[in-house]
């Protein structure tokens, strides 16, 4: 449930619909029903009306806490650190990212599932951004490669799936952004194949 | 407060130029809509524009907006607040024209010069050479967001120097005799909310102008040649620091005017109780902290920042939100308030000022964040807490002051005309909320064709949208010529 909230877009479309939905329906009962509809102005005390209020903003703020304490388990540096921590074992394999306006050099783009996976990258010129988004058209995760830093943005992930994953910038860089794409072949882990470097190129 | 006189000649003045303000924002809106709607054509693969000219557009529509937003709110509270502050007409003119120049040179540099690196102009995106436009279009659109800097900065000091003529010093004007009092100090009652507001829009304005500037006549210095090339993580954060706040700092602005016109309507004045004085002050530090919100996918970020930022997020704007809405339900509550166009959009303002709120706190939760960065998402709750919440509190007080100034009601069509901008404009953004959802990525010029469903749902949105405020500004410009002569003679 939380995975579905906390990592799917639709989770969040749910969340937000969710919270509103409730919050609507007091504004649609107190605009239209006790709003205009009230032929003449009532001697409903006001300030007893100041404790609702109070009672509404402490149920509001308690509820966005809720949501908001329980989504730091699923922050991604967090998980990054515990697989870091976990995987000094079993090795992880680094795939190294170069951008360049308007393309993604990638040391690897053949992987496999199960295996956690250290994406660092840089730019070459401008902010670019490098998204993974899985095969059925969802967003997976996002990192944002900056020019000129002393080391790469980098995150560790694990993929569940196997398939094709679409490789898109999500940071404007110029007039070729929305074309600036490549792709991951992710394959379910068979044997202990040496990764090819490189070798599926767009 | 011996010059605040509402017949006097100083009110009259800046009822004379609250109309202006409003005027020129409202027109400039109906231009960037115009645009806003090619965009979404083209992202339905209806209309097709060439990259470089998809992104002229947008970078021209996302920087006209916010600047005739903030103009619109700073135009109608100057006018609002005269009851309770007195405001110089002649610094205000001054911000006006530095400000409008501003906006001139932007339309230079963006549809004549090609300057095509979106409204966040995020170095060094804007001066690599690698790109289309000439560097003379940067420059010109550098300079341009330095003197609408300026207009907002000479706003922000007029109001900050006549609060604390008004209120005895800053804290006063803020109401800290009062919050400290846990509202018992009944010989210092607190200021009127829009004094709070704007207020803590001020000092905030301020330091957003300050860090902006900086960064901009660095981007200059850089230009010149007279600087290495600047450090693109700090500048990412200095633009967001001057970009989210500028932004933000536009809605709270906006909310003074529903404290000013709601009472009108529904007959009971608005006094700031405890929890909105407490708000508003939380507001002036809490408005600086959720910017890091637009780094979470920067890993070299520390994570500290991060952290900020989420919790930042949500301590903010939830209070303000929080206060506002709810205070004005209550106000509304079996009041028999008056069903006329500003009060149709102040209640379609109030809700979408909460939905967008939503969305926003969602998208600023990181793990949320880490599939809906950078995509439609961030347009949509943008543009609901725009469209729906600050944009529509300026067109109330807008139509309110007119029909005050020129004695014209409201006809059933113009009610008509309220609902359709409401309802287009939640049309148009639950189709970018959808699109995010669906990660559809944010200032893509070409759309995948299992992308374009959504825009060409929004299209007629948009047009129902258009047609509704095209109404309302018939109206409005129509009443412009009484309201102005009236303005000079009315007794407010
Ligand atoms: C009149 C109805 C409007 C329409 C149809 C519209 C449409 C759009 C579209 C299609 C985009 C591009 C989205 C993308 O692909 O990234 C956009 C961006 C934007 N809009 Fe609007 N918009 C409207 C009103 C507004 C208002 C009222 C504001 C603010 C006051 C606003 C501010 C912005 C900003 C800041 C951007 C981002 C520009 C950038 O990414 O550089 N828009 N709008
Ligand atoms: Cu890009």
């Amino acid at each position: 449930m939380a995975k579905f909230l906390f990592e799917s877009g639709q989770g969040a479309f749910a969340l937000t619909l969710l919270f509103f939905f409730v919050f609507s329906i007091a504004f649609a009962f107190v605009i239209y029903w006790k709003g205009f509809a009230a032929p003449k102005p009532s001697t409903t005390d006001h300030p007893k009306l100041v404790r609702t209020e109070a009672i509404w903003i402490f149920v509001a703020l308690t509820l966005f806490l809720v949501v908001n304490m329980s989504s730091i388990p699923y922050m991604p540096t967090v998980i990054s650190n515990a697989l870091a921590a976990n995987s000094s074992r079993n090795h992880i394999q680094d795939v190294n990212i170069l951008a360049v306006s308007w393309a993604f050099d990638i040391s690897n783009r053949n992987l496999q599932v199960g295996q956690p996976i250290r994406f660092s990258g840089t730019s070459f010129d401008t902010l670019h951004g490098f998204a993974v988004y899985q095969p059925d058209g969802r967003l997976l995760f996002t990192m944002m490669l900056i020019p000129g830093m002393p080391r790469p943005t980098s995150l560790i992930h694990v993929f569940e799936k196997a398939g094709t994953y679409t490789v898109r910038c999500l940071e404007y860089c110029g007039t070729g952004h929305a074309n600036m794409q490549d792709r991951l072949i992710v394959v379910n882990n068979t044997s202990k194949s040496s990764p090819m470097a490189g070798s599926i190129e767009k | 407060m011996t010059d605040i006189d509402p017949r006097g000649e100083r009110a009259a003045a800046l009822r004379r130029l609250a109309l202006v303000y409003m005027t020129t924002a409202l027109g400039l809106f109906l231009l960037m809509g115009l645009l806003g709607l090619l965009m979404r054509l083209d992202q339905a693969g209806l209309f097709v524009l060439p990259p470089l000219q998809f992104y002229q557009v947008m970078t021209l529509h996302g920087g006209g907006m916010i600047a005739m937003a903030l103009l619109g709110a700073m135009g109608g509270l100057a006018n609002a607040l005269s009851m309770a502050i007195s405001l110089s007409p002649r610094l205000l003119w001054a911000a006006y024209v530095v400000y409008l120049a501003g906006v001139a040179l932007f339309v230079i540099g963006t549809l004549i010069g090609g300057f095509a690196a979106g409204w966040t102009m995020l170095p060094p995106l804007p001066f690599d050479p690698s790109h289309e436009w000439p560097l003379w279009a940067a420059v010109v659109s550098c300079i341009a967001y330095l003197l609408i800097g300026v207009g907002f900065l000479l706003f922000c000091l007029n109001v900050l120097y006549a609060a604390r003529r008004a209120f005895g010093g800053l804290g006063g004007a803020l109401g800290w005799p009062y919050l400290f009092s846990a509202g018992k100090n009944q010989a210092s009652p607190p200021p009127p909310p829009m004094v709070l507001a704007a207020t803590a829009v001020s000092i905030d304005g301020v330091l957003t102008v300050a860090a902006g500037a900086l960064l901009l006549m660095a981007m200059l210095a850089q230009a010149a040649g007279l600087v290495g090339s600047l450090d693109a993580l700090l500048a990412k954060n200095f633009m967001f620091f001057f970009g989210h706040m500028t932004a933000n700092l536009t809605i709270y602005l906006a909310a003074g005017l529903v404290y000013a016109t709601l009472p009108v309507y529904v007959g009971r004045a608005w006094k700031a109780s405890w929890p909105v004085v407490l708000a508003f002050n939380v507001l002036v530090v809490g408005v600086i902290l959720p910017y890091p919100h637009h780094l979470y996918q920067d890993f070299v970020q520390p994570l500290g920042m991060q952290i900020v930022g989420q919790v930042g997020s949500y301590a903010a704007g939830l209070p303000v939100i929080l206060v506002t809405v709810t205070g004005g339900l209550t106000l509304i509550y079996r009041s028999g308030m008056r069903w006329s166009v500003p009060s149709i959009l102040i209640a379609w303002g109030l809700w979408g000022w909460v939905f967008g709120g939503i969305g926003a706190l969602l998208d600023s939760t990181i793990a949320v964040n880490q599939v809906m960065h950078n995509t439609l998402w961030v347009p949509a709750h943008f543009h609901t807490y725009y469209l729906l919440g600050a944009v529509a509190f300026v067109w109330a007080y807008f139509y309110h002051l007119t029909g005050e100034l020129s004695g014209r009601h409201d006809r059933f069509a113009s009610k008509i005309a309220a609902w359709m901008y409401g309802l287009g404009g939640l049309g148009f953004v639950l189709t970018l909320f959808l699109s995010g959802a669906a990660g559809v990525p944010r200032r893509y010029a070409e759309h995948l064709p299992e992308w374009q469903i959504f825009a060409k749902v929004g299209t007629p949105f948009v047009i129902a949208l258009g047609l509704g405020i095209g109404w309302l500004a018939v109206e409005m410009f129509a009443r412009l010529g009484i309201a102005w002569r009236n303005a000079a003679a009315h007794s407010a």
